[in-house]
């Protein structure tokens, strides 16, 4: 009778040795092959009602915060959105103009033409709670034709990139993560680099500048376009500190971010995609 | 052994749902790294009360839809509740017998356990960074919710009888 009561140990042994197998060939089929992309995206979207359940405590503040906003504070708040739109606009006025004589100009250089980026807005719903990571979860999904790699910004400036969507909503990698990278360059002088995040939302990081580089504190990084992901001139960062160290081979250069990383709900997904698709009927038309 | 007739089964998936919404909520600063592990910590005690029907297939699978949840590489937390599943198993005969709070210093052991598979991966895969040992801070609080997940849940299992 006693060894019939511990028995089923080694019966569990035996099934965790299966399972591990199994797991270790799903952990395999998911790094090597991407059919499980759809097994991820039809877990995911059965699981989407719980995310959105979750951002609900956050859109009652929120609510609740807009409804009982004194009279006082809104009209502050109307005559400051005022002074904003009177200052943008007056930039505005002229920017008809100067996107002809730019376009003008880059046809006599015989540059390729830049078109305009189309945007969604999307609405951040909920924030990984791994403090590991850095990723935030946005409510647009396949339905509104977001697609993995897609640039996403703030009023500010680049917030990251889309790597997983289903057909309600994206995950987005935020450029603070400590696995995200961008191509840059300085606005100044065009110097290309590398800024990729620290697992510090307030801090990013220049990768292999050169001792000699012309890189100041105070220096506007915006993204290069190479790599062909992120769309030229979106900004990135501000240089915030820089320490050459004699005998080292780079310098260490930090960056702030623009992008509200940690505050942002508001995000722009920037359509790049269509934009090839254009260009592409533009050369043909020729 | 005989297995009883199933009964509101739908009382365990219930409470796993609640624990995969609690673990959505994110805790503000410091907080967020010691978090607890509701999920893990609902898969043991259903695969401790009612072993014949909770195991280690059901928890891989958990933690295979905590991977999609957690955008993680599929398997890496099913590994990891599988190995919850399999020590709650081997265990349950003795850990059941203990009261809550010595099951509290079983479940230290096992969700630390469970941390460091889940880091080892983490690493292996490149999913995160994490510096020094801030990673093992769950295993502690998890431990002390046990005692009232553990009395929670057991009410549960009581009033609607699942077996």
């Amino acid at each position: 009778m006693s060894t019939s009561l511990f028995q089923e140990r080694r019966v569990y042994g035996k099934r965790f040795l299966w399972i591990l197998l199994l797991a270790g060939a799903l952990l395999l089929a998911d790094w090597r092959f991407a059919q499980l992309e759809y097994v991820r995206q039809g877990v995911s979207a059965t699981l989407a009602p719980i995310r959105l359940v979750a951002s609900i405590p956050s859109s009652i503040a929120d609510w609740a915060s807009r409804s009982v906003a004194s009279r006082a504070s809104l009209i502050e708040e109307n005559a400051q959105l005022r002074a904003q739109l009177f200052v943008l606009e007056r930039r505005s006025q002229q920017m008809i103009s100067l996107e002809i004589e730019n376009r003008r100009l880059r046809q006599l250089l015989n540059a390729t033409e830049v078109l305009e980026d189309r945007f969604i807005s999307a609405e951040l719903i909920g924030v990984d709670p791994d403090p590991f990571t850095h990723h935030v979860i946005l409510n647009r999904g396949t339905r509104d034709n977001v697609y993995v790699g897609q640039p996403v910004i703030d009023a500010n400036g680049l917030v990251g990139q889309v790597i997983e969507v289903d057909p309600f909503t994206s995950r987005v990698l935020l450029i603070g993560d400590a696995n995200h990278a961008v191509p840059v360059q300085v606005n100044r002088n065009g110097v290309r680099t590398t800024v990729t995040g620290t697992g510090d939302l307030t801090e990013l990081s220049l990768m292999f500048v050169p001792e000699t580089a012309d890189i100041q504190e105070g220096d506007l990084l915006v993204t290069s376009g190479l790599g062909g992901r992120f769309p030229m001139g979106y900004p990135v960062a501000e240089v915030s500190r820089v320490e050459r160290i004699p005998g080292a081979q780079f310098s260490e250069v930090r960056a702030r971010p623009l992008a509200e990383l940690d505050r942002t709900r508001h995000v722009l997904l920037v359509d790049t995609q269509n934009n090839n698709r254009n260009r592409r009927g533009d050369t043909q038309g020729e | 052994m005989e297995i009883p007739k199933a009964n509101n089964l739908w009382v365990p998936y219930a409470t796993l749902v609640l624990a995969i919404l609690l673990s959505t909520f994110g805790l503000p600063g410091w907080a967020a790294y010691a978090a607890p592990e509701w999920v893990a910590l609902v898969v043991i005690y259903w695969v401790l009360a009612i072993p014949y029907r909770f195991g280690i297939l059901f928890a891989f699978l958990v933690g295979v839809v905590m991977d999609v949840h957690g955008g993680k590489p599929l398997g890496m937390q099913g590994v990891a509740m599988a190995f919850v599943a399999f020590t709650a198993l081997a265990l349950h005969q003795r850990i059941r017998i203990y009261p809550p709070v010595q099951q509290a210093g079983m479940i230290l052991l096992i969700i630390g356990a469970y941390l460091v598979i889940k880091q080892a991966l983490r690493a292996l895969f490149g999913a995160g960074f994490a510096p020094g040992g801030l990673y093992l801070l769950p295993a502690l609080s998890s431990a002390l919710l046990w005692p009232l997940i553990y009395l929670t849940l057991r009410g549960l299992r009581i009033r609607y009888r699942v077996k």
